[in-house]
């Protein structure tokens, strides 16, 4: 079959295209699926790249959300036929594995996957829009719904709001009806977030958005007239320098959605871990985007399983 | 909600397979706004 295929981590030269690969075949309980659509994530660069403590078994073939018709039904599946549009969630809830990073993913004309990973696409959502749901989409919900609970009135500051998370993001705070301020670094970018719904936007490359934030909404204090000042919520999936910025515009007691892999909880110039410690201390909450235990059927999952079936 | 229409699935561009490589590069340099897909 036709392939993206990675077969050593490095440079953006190591994602070549294939026409040779085998043809994935069905065990038992599998599907295997003709992929119509795949969407990438900065996942897949971390994955092509290589993170350490992550083994990718090689050659890889990346691409986590996955949406297609099955092409054939492995022994022992019930319930799904041949011809049936399906997403397939990420994350193989049972046996462990993840797609396109520890299994084979959506960058090929075929994917094998577990028959209890896939979810019925339904009437008059594309294979392409279906696919761009699952780990963007999935992670936005989590930010702003499950562990984020964003609420009417609240201000929410989002940086990187154009990536896949980030125009969710400004959406579902907008659902809630919160104040959106969203980070962008063209102003085409911006005028795109402010057509999306956002409130207000930063250049964040011409403006430096603490002072920006601190002009819109007063410096937060922790005492005193300034705990009613800052932002609510910060959506931080950037890391690196934006961390020190971002709980400095913070409200006591103000959240900080983020992911595990970004690029590293350590804002250059020294400030270690513990500088979150300290902020938490102050009030903050730092809030993972990751599925937490108490929060069963919503994420990438929730797309699938739950509640997120019916979003879909 | 995105059949219900009330969230906006903001699909950037579509490539060929052929093109993987491209399609990683706009998300690693930053140029995409919403999601990048691959249709094989």
């Amino acid at each position: 079959m036709k392939a993206a295929v990675v077969r050593e981590h490095g440079a953006p030269d190591r994602l070549n295209f294939e026409t040779d690969f085998p043809d994935p075949r069905p065990g038992p309980g599998d599907v295997i699926v003709a992929v119509k659509a795949s969407s990438l994530n900065y996942h897949d660069v971390f994955t092509r790249r290589g993170m350490p403590g992550i083994k990718v078994p090689m050659p890889a073939i990346m691409g986590l959300d996955v949406a297609g018709e099955i092409a054939e039904v492995g022994p022992g599946v019930t319930g799904w036929s041949k011809g049936d549009r399906v997403l397939v969630d990420p994350i193989n809830r049972i046996e462990g594995g993840l797609m396109g990073e520890t299994v084979h993913g959506g960058l090929a004309e075929l994917c094998r996957a577990k028959a209890h990973q896939l979810v019925k696409i339904p009437e008059g959502v594309s294979f392409s829009d279906a696919a761009a749901l699952p780990v963007a989409y999935g992670t936005a919900l989590r930010m702003m719904r499950t562990n984020g609970r964003v609420a009417a009135g609240e201000k929410v500051l989002i940086l990187g709001a154009s990536g896949g998370v980030g125009v969710c993001c400004v959406q579902l705070a907008k659902i809630a009806g919160a104040e959106v301020i969203a980070c962008a670094g063209t102003d085409a970018k911006a005028k795109r977030l402010a057509d999306l719904g956002a409130d207000k936007t930063i250049n964040y490359i011409e403006k430096d958005f603490m002072k920006e934030v601190f002009a819109m909404y007063g410096k937060p204090t922790r005492r005193g007239a300034g705990t009613d000042q800052g932002v609510d919520v910060v959506v931080n999936y950037t890391g690196g320098d934006t961390w020190v910025k971002s709980m400095k515009v913070l409200k006591v007691g103000g959240r900080l959605p983020h992911l595990r892999r970004h690029r590293g909880l350590r804002p250059a110039g020294g400030h270690p871990l513990h500088l979150d410690f300290r902020a938490e201390g102050a009030g903050l909450q730092r809030l993972g985007a990751q599925r937490h235990r108490h929060a069963s059927g919503d994420g990438p999952a929730g797309q699938a399983q739950g509640a997120g079936r019916q979003d879909l | 909600m995105v059949q219900q229409g009330k969230l906006k699935v903001l699909v950037d561009k579509i490539y060929e397979l052929e093109e993987a490589r491209e399609a990683l590069r706009v998300i690693e340099d930053r140029e995409v706004f919403g999601k990048i897909v691959v249709a094989p």
